[in-house]
């Protein structure tokens, strides 16, 4: 800014100052040739003068009235003395002999001073007589006046001349009229350059030579010169003009340092008025500029952030409109960057996600360039290669097992040929060796101005491969599990019937009703009605159990006071438990007031539990807690200290057919009860669970809901 | 940065690419806007730097706008030579040629380069023949720093001018001053003329030995006494050491304005000496020559060198032809360093380089070469008052411990109206 300010002024001004000093020089020289050329016309004019007298006395001499040597010297006389440059007119014959004088009366008063004289080697006289026209001669010490002199050599038709001599001092009137006027100094020089006279005092006196000027030398050579030289350590300015009647040179001259002074006088005062103004300027571009400077200044700061990614926090505030326009401007933009740039990042980091969270290692392959784009960087976990590894086609067929490759690779050929999606499965080598079966699925992506790329993910079914056997095993077990509930529901009817009978028989004969019996009748008929009790309770275990697993049990739900139900479970399981050293007692204080449940199946449950509790506990205590953990559950735990179960055995618990070995106790369980006490338990709604730590006691507690919900069962 | 037009998966606003790179339009336009800051930032920042730069840029254009108004000095300061002459009277010929001599001389040596890079000036000093000035002259010239004098021109200044140059202490070296005075003198003052004890007696056995010369009239300047009446003295006393009684006539005249040759001519043409010996200027050896010879005298003419200018041509006419000047150089010379000298006199200054500019051109050139040595004032006049040998323009100066000089003598004469060497 302060740039364009200064430049353009300091340029005008060097121009103006340039142009200023160039006029100067010029006027300067213009004055100096009008000097040197007046002065000229001046000196020539005085010339003239002696050169009409000697046409007029050629004349006069040829005029017959002339003849005599004395009426001719006594006319050259006359005309001498009439003329006052004129010093001395002689007539000479063809020869240079002088035949007639005439001198101005002065000091000399010797007549017949030249008459006679060999004239003929007088300067310019031999000259004259050749050309035939009147000549100058150089400057000469007169032996009349003793004086600069110089004479004319006028030659006349009749082959006389007629020389006249004039002093030098004659011609420098104008001079003298110079004086004193202005800065030019004026000096008349003789044709090789040396000073006849001058204005300055100086170069007459030492008559200077100035012939090694080279002004001096152009204005002989071309009659006049302009030119800047210097003299006696000064510098002038110097016009020079050539008298060429005789000559000399005139010389008007002015110091230089004169006129550069006038010139440096206007240089130095536009310099300073540049200067003041250039100054100012630059003031009021540093006001202008530091007034826009720091707020834009911090415009560029703020741009700089954003474009190093911060954000612009606070708009800045500015004097000028413009400014903080572009200040709201750019935090318009800044905000909007902020929040495309925060839309992308979180469906970057969303796709990033699902990408990355597939099972399966999603890829893409640029077909054109042969080139995997993309391998998910699950490709690492499942298969071992490094993303790196992933380059070309081939670099995906080497991971394939060897067996297969070839015909995978054909494969894939045909799916890119296609065009169309295809799915693969094949097995993969991994980095440590082993082998994966992978499911390969691939879509194909065709770009309007691109190559065609394939999209694809790859699937571990190694699992899926291994369990699908497991799974058929497992299936046809529960189908074999179910063949038989039904199986065994269906032969309940034939089992109870003789079963029905031993029992039956066995007590009729026990009683007596049939005959008496002796004692070991008694008792081994009495062991056969157990016997059949024992067998009929097993089975109707396992008929209950089946049932449940065919899903054949009825529910009936009615209302009924838990706590009831407590008390008459205790008293049914009481004569079980060793009564000296284990104590059996409720808890029924926080039990809920009525149930609508199955209470038969509950009470079954239920003694099942204190009844194992029972059976495994030998001393300690046995209690039965009914309580309420919600508002729409029921909890009866058992709670014993008997011998406990270890942490290997509680999964086996409610596992068919599976007897915790304690050796001590011989239980009369079958080991279905528990089992089919969870199963009446789920059809309850509720479950079975067991705390127990071995050697110190176990719970067992029962939830369920107060109430059976609709679905369940029947409800009566 | 590639742009993927996606057809399938228009929804995805983003799509890695596993290698790091985004293809999408919301990124490109943030890097746009990024790029777009960074450089409006960019510029903001060189325009408020120009503010430094600006000040700078102002402090030098100021400065060359100063510096153009200030003119550079002259390096090298210019070694000062005097000259002391008379350039402006009757006798200013002698001056104004001695001078001549001297300015071509310091001209050529300025243009091969000067003295160890220095330029020669000279300070010219009007000595006319008045001892006073001249001796102001010569402080006057001190003063301004002339490590050296070239002058006086005429005998009359030699004394005062040696005086004063003694008490200044610096070397005057003339190229003309003949008298005697000046012979065999410890002093500042030297020379490359002869003194005219020498140059007379020189003459006067030339003279002798002419064929049917005995006897000998005299016409002198007493206007100039030092010169001509030394001269004829010892002319006198020589020619009459072989011709007793041979000078005939000795007539006397005052140069001035007024002078009436036809009677001195037949004053001196009394007797009819076989020879006539004229100590005069040129103006008036040749005035008298012509009114000598219009009286029908026809013997020898001899004269001093003083005579020996082109005025006595002018003035003389054809009456001086065949007239004898003795001459300190020669007119004949082929030394093609005279030649050249002589030419370009003749082109400058319209006439030849008569003895006052050969002598001129000579003292410039023994300057120049103690020069060499040493441009200091005191050291100029030590090694000046040593005798040594100089190369000059026709061949080697010597000059002795008193700085006079011995040098040949020559003989000029006027042949077809031009001064000519005689063999």
């Amino acid at each position: 800014m302060v740039l364009g300010l200064v430049v353009p002024v300091v340029v005008l001004g060097g121009f103006a100052i340039a142009f200023l000093m160039r006029e100067q020089v010029v006027s300067a020289q213009h004055e100096n040739m009008l000097v040197a050329r007046t002065t000229r016309s001046k000196v020539q004019g005085k010339m003239a003068e002696p050169l009409q007298l000697a046409h007029a006395q050629a004349e006069i001499m040829q005029n017959p009235a002339f003849t005599t040597p004395d009426s001719r010297s006594a006319a050259l006389k006359r005309a001498a003395e009439g003329s006052f440059a004129v010093d001395a007119l002689m007539l000479t014959d063809s020869n240079g002999l002088v035949i007639a004088e005439g001198i101005d009366p002065g000091p000399s008063q010797y007549p017949g001073k030249f008459l006679g004289l060999d004239s003929s080697m007088r300067n310019g006289f031999a000259e004259a007589m050749r050309t035939h026209v009147a000549v100058w001669s150089d400057v000469f010490v007169s032996t009349i006046t003793g004086n600069r002199s110089v004479s004319l050599v006028d030659p006349m038709d009749s082959g006389e001349a007629l020389i006249v001599e004039v002093s030098a001092a004659s011609f420098t009137d104008p001079l003298y009229q110079l004086r004193n006027n202005g800065e030019s100094r004026v000096s008349i020089l003789s044709g090789a350059g040396v000073v006849l006279y001058s204005t300055d005092q100086d170069l007459a006196d030492t008559a200077a030579d100035l012939s090694g000027l080279t002004i001096i030398r152009d204005a002989r050579a071309e009659g006049e010169a302009t030119d800047i030289y210097r003299y006696s350590g000064q510098r002038r300015l110097g016009s020079a003009v050539r008298v060429d009647e005789t000559g000399w040179i005139i010389l008007a001259s002015r110091e230089w340092n004169g006129v550069q002074a006038t010139a440096q006088t206007l240089i130095a005062f536009l310099v300073l008025a540049v200067s003041v103004m250039v100054f100012g300027a630059a003031l009021l571009a540093r006001r202008l500029a530091r007034a826009f400077g720091a707020p834009v200044e911090e415009l560029t700061s703020d741009a700089r952030k954003l474009a190093a990614g911060e954000y612009l926090k606070s708009p800045r505030v500015s004097r000028y409109r413009e400014l903080a326009e572009l200040a709201d401007s750019m935090h318009t933009m800044s905000d909007a960057v902020l929040e495309r740039e925060s839309r992308l990042r979180a469906s970057e980091e969303r796709y990033r996600f699902l990408v990355e969270s597939l099972r399966g290692v999603l890829w893409e392959y640029d077909v054109e360039a042969d080139r995997f784009v993309f391998v998910a960087p699950q490709a690492g976990e499942m298969l071992g290669y490094p993303a790196s590894a992933w380059t070309d086609l081939a670099s995906w067929g080497e991971k394939v097992l060897d067996s297969e490759r070839a015909g995978v690779l054909a494969a894939r050929a045909d799916g890119i040929s296609e065009g169309y999606p295809h799915e693969m499965v094949y097995r993969m080598q991994a980095a440590d060796g082993d082998v994966l079966w992978v499911r390969d699925v691939v879509s194909v992506v065709q770009e309007e101005d691109g190559p065609p790329r394939l999209i694809g993910v790859i699937l571990d079914i190694t699992a899926e491969r291994q369990s699908e056997s497991n799974r058929v095993a497992a299936q046809v077990a529960e189908d074999a599990s179910r063949t038989k509930s039904v199986f065994l529901a269906s032969m309940s009817h034939e089992l109870r019937t003789p079963l029905n009978a031993i029992i039956g028989f066995s007590t009729v004969l026990a009683k007596g009703m049939v005959g008496p019996l002796s004692e070991e009748q008694e008792r081994q008929i009495q062991m056969i009605n157990d016997a059949g009790r024992h067998l009929l309770d097993l089975v109707n275990e396992i008929l209950d159990l089946s049932r449940i697993e065919a899903g054949r049990v009825d529910i009936v739900a009615a209302p009924f006071e838990p706590s009831q139900l407590a008390a008459e479970v205790a008293e049914l399981v009481q004569p079980l438990v060793r009564g000296d050293s284990v104590s059996l007692s409720i808890e029924t204080t926080g039990a809920p007031e009525s149930l609508l449940t199955d209470r038969e199946r509950l009470r079954q449950i239920l003694i099942n539990l204190v009844n194992n509790a029972a059976k495994f506990t030998e001393q300690g205590s046995i209690t039965l807690a009914v309580t309420s953990p919600d508002e729409l559950s029921v909890a009866f735990a058992v709670k014993d200290t008997g011998c406990g179960i270890s942490k290997e055995n509680l999964p086996l618990l409610f596992r068919e057919f599976g007897r915790l070995g304690v050796p001590a106790v011989e239980a009369n369980g079958t080991g279905l009860g528990l089992v089919i006490s969870q199963g009446y338990a789920k059809l309850l709604g509720g479950l079975i669970t067991v705390e127990s730590t071995l050697g110190q006691g176990s719970v067992f507690t029962l939830t369920l809901p107060r109430a059976l919900p609709p679905e369940s069962g029947t409800v009566s | 940065m590639t742009r993927r037009r996606i057809t399938r998966t228009q929804d995805l606003g983003f799509i890695p690419d596993g290698h790091g790179n985004t293809h999408d339009e919301g990124v490109l336009a943030i890097r746009y806007c990024r790029m777009s800051a960074e450089k409006a930032g960019w510029v903001l920042a060189q325009s408020i730097r120009f503010r430094r730069e600006s000040l700078l840029c102002l402090v030098l254009c100021v400065a060359v706008v100063l510096g153009a108004s200030i003119s550079a000095c002259s390096n090298s300061k210019p070694i000062h030579i005097g000259y002391l002459g008379g350039l402006t009277g009757g006798a200013a010929s002698l001056g104004l040629e001695g001078r001549e001599g001297v300015t071509l001389a310091i001209d050529a040596i300025n243009e091969a380069g000067g003295i160890g890079g220095r330029q020669i000036e000279l300070i010219v000093r009007n000595g006319s023949q008045d001892a006073t000035t001249a001796k102001k002259a010569v402080r006057e010239l001190v003063e301004e720093g002339c490590v050296a004098i070239i002058g006086p021109m005429t005998s009359s200044l030699a004394e005062p001018v040696a005086a004063v140059a003694a008490e200044e202490g610096i070397a005057v070296i003339s190229p003309t001053v003949s008298t005697d005075e000046m012979t065999g003198r410890a002093d500042a003052f030297f020379r490359v003329y002869p003194d005219n004890s020498s140059a007379a007696r020189e003459l006067a056995s030339i003279v002798k030995k002419r064929p049917g010369v005995t006897t000998i009239s005299v016409l002198y300047d007493t206007s100039n006494s030092a010169h001509t009446v030394t001269w004829m003295d010892y002319f006198s006393t020589a020619f009459e050491a072989t011709f007793p009684g041979g000078v005939l006539a000795r007539v006397p005249f005052a140069s001035e304005n007024a002078i009436d040759f036809q009677q001195l001519a037949s004053q001196v043409a009394l007797g009819n000496p076989n020879a006539l010996l004229i100590l005069a200027n040129s103006r008036d050896t040749g005035l008298a020559c012509q009114r000598v010879r219009a009286t029908g005298y026809d013997g020898l003419i001899v004269t001093s060198e003083w005579s020996s200018t082109e005025d006595v041509i002018a003035h003389g006419g054809h009456s001086v032809e065949g007239v004898l000047f003795l001459s300190t150089f020669d007119r004949d010379s082929t030394y093609q360093a005279y030649l050249d000298v002589a030419a370009r006199c003749e082109s400058r200054y319209g006439h030849e380089l008569g003895f006052a500019g050969v002598h001129g051109y000579e003292c410039a050139q023994i300057l120049a070469t103690v020069f060499e040595t040493s441009t200091e004032r005191a050291a100029v006049l030590a090694q000046l008052s040593a005798p040594a040998t100089y190369d000059c323009i026709q061949g080697s100066l010597e000059l002795d411990a008193h700085g006079d000089v011995v040098r040949p003598y020559y003989l000029s004469t006027v042949s077809e109206g031009k001064l000519v060497g005689v063999r």
